[in-house]
């Protein structure tokens, strides 16, 4: 049974879909990268402790 | 707050810096971003060795649609990432001299260039993870140094500290051009001795190993990273008397030596068994990127001890500590 011809063997035709993934995760890597880019140049990253503190400053009593 | 991050931005910094500040983020997150996937499409690239003669066919097809993709995802990293790096390694000479920028900007050549070549061809290997890997690595400890000093910078400093400060900054300068220019002799040798001996595809990883290895990341970082954490315990601590002041700056002095020689003995330890072949480039990069980071942690250490007195001290204002 734990011979040569009972290993799965890969073809071609099925490591096709290759061709659609490889592209598609490179898309993903450039979206994740823009959408970074456009966070860094809006200043999300330039105060973290201002961020950090801002959570728990926030004004959200009842009486609003 | 009493003790702002220093990845936070310092408020009194101008646009400028600001802009600069943020291109480095991007610059080092764009990189660690595309390390994370040519390490994954580089995968079949190091099974194919143990794959079994049936499946080398698809495997070798896979490997080369999996080089293309590394390929896009590493020119950007090399063009736009490692900017700075081509920068300072063209002023350095223009100004005919050895500086931090021109061992790490030939290292990166000299993995990047070879690799896109097999790529176009089809045939050799490929070295597109360890370019990621190292200009990743490297962006992390600039950026870290690079934070440091911004949050350093704009404070006012004491005469004496200056001092202190300028003669260590010359003294890590000195160690680290002489360092760089034994690595970059100690290379030269290696690509020499290993095409000679075994040929051009055997020598290429042991120099690209050797130029990596030869940054010297940590040693430049050691000081910047020491007198962040003198400023911040002192900043802690405004009533700090005369001889308390003294014993910081000793014990800064201490801190910043041992971070820079024992990152520059780290380094030297590496050297001979990358000289032979032994270490992959992909194992000097992590490497230089530890020895960066114990570096870091040495002077966190040292802000520790100097903002939290240890607790077996009982009685601090007798001054008996």
């Amino acid at each position: 049974m734990r011979g040569a011809r009972s290993r799965p063997v890969l073809t071609g035709a099925r490591m096709e879909i290759l061709y659609l993934l490889i592209p598609l995760s490179l898309l993903a890597v450039v979206a994740i990268a823009a959408a970074f880019c456009w966070a860094v140049f809006s200043g999300q990253y330039d105060d973290t402790d201002q961020a950090a503190q801002a959570v728990l400053e926030d004004d959200d009593g009842p009486g609003r | 707050m009493s003790h702002p991050s220093i990845l936070a931005l310092p408020a009194d910094v101008g646009p400028a810096v600001r802009l600069v500040r943020r291109h480095a983020l991007v610059r080092l997150s764009l990189a660690w971003l595309a390390m994370m996937q040519v390490m994954m499409l580089a995968w079949p690239g190091y099974v194919r060795e143990a794959a079994s003669e049936l499946v080398l066919p698809t495997l070798d097809w896979a490997i080369a649609l999996m080089n293309d993709a590394s390929l896009a995802l590493t020119v950007p990293v090399v063009a736009y990432s490692a900017w700075p790096i081509w920068r300072g390694a063209w002023a350095d000479l223009r100004r005919r001299r050895v500086g931090m920028d021109l061992p790490v900007a030939l290292g990166i050549a000299a993995a990047f260039v070879p690799s896109a070549y097999a790529t176009f061809t089809g045939q050799g290997p490929v070295y597109f993870d360890s370019v990621t890997m190292f200009v990743a690595f490297l962006l992390t400890a600039r950026y870290l140094a690079l934070c440091a000093r911004l949050s350093v910078g704009g404070q006012r400093w004491p005469a004496a500290l200056q001092a202190e400060r300028r003669s260590l900054e010359r003294e890590a300068r000195r160690v680290g051009a002489g360092f760089v220019a034994v690595q970059l002799a100690l290379a030269a040798a290696a690509a020499l001795g290993w095409s000679w001996h075994a040929g051009l595809d055997e020598a290429l990883p042991v120099v690209v190993a050797m130029l990596v290895l030869s940054c010297p990341c940590a040693l430049s970082l050691s000081v910047p990273t020491a007198m962040l954490s003198l400023h911040a315990a002192a900043a802690r601590r405004p009533d700090m008397s005369r001889g308390q002041a003294r014993a910081l700056c000793a014990d800064v002095r201490r801190v910043a030596r041992t971070s820079l020689y024992g990152s520059l003995a780290w380094h030297l330890l590496m050297v001979p068994p990358a000289f032979f072949g032994w270490v992959q480039p992909w194992l000097a990069a992590a490497s230089m990127l530890a020895s960066s980071l114990a570096v870091a942690g040495n002077a966190w250490l040292l802000w520790r001890r100097q903002v939290e007195p240890p607790a077996a001290c009982a009685a601090p204002e007798a001054g008996r500590c």
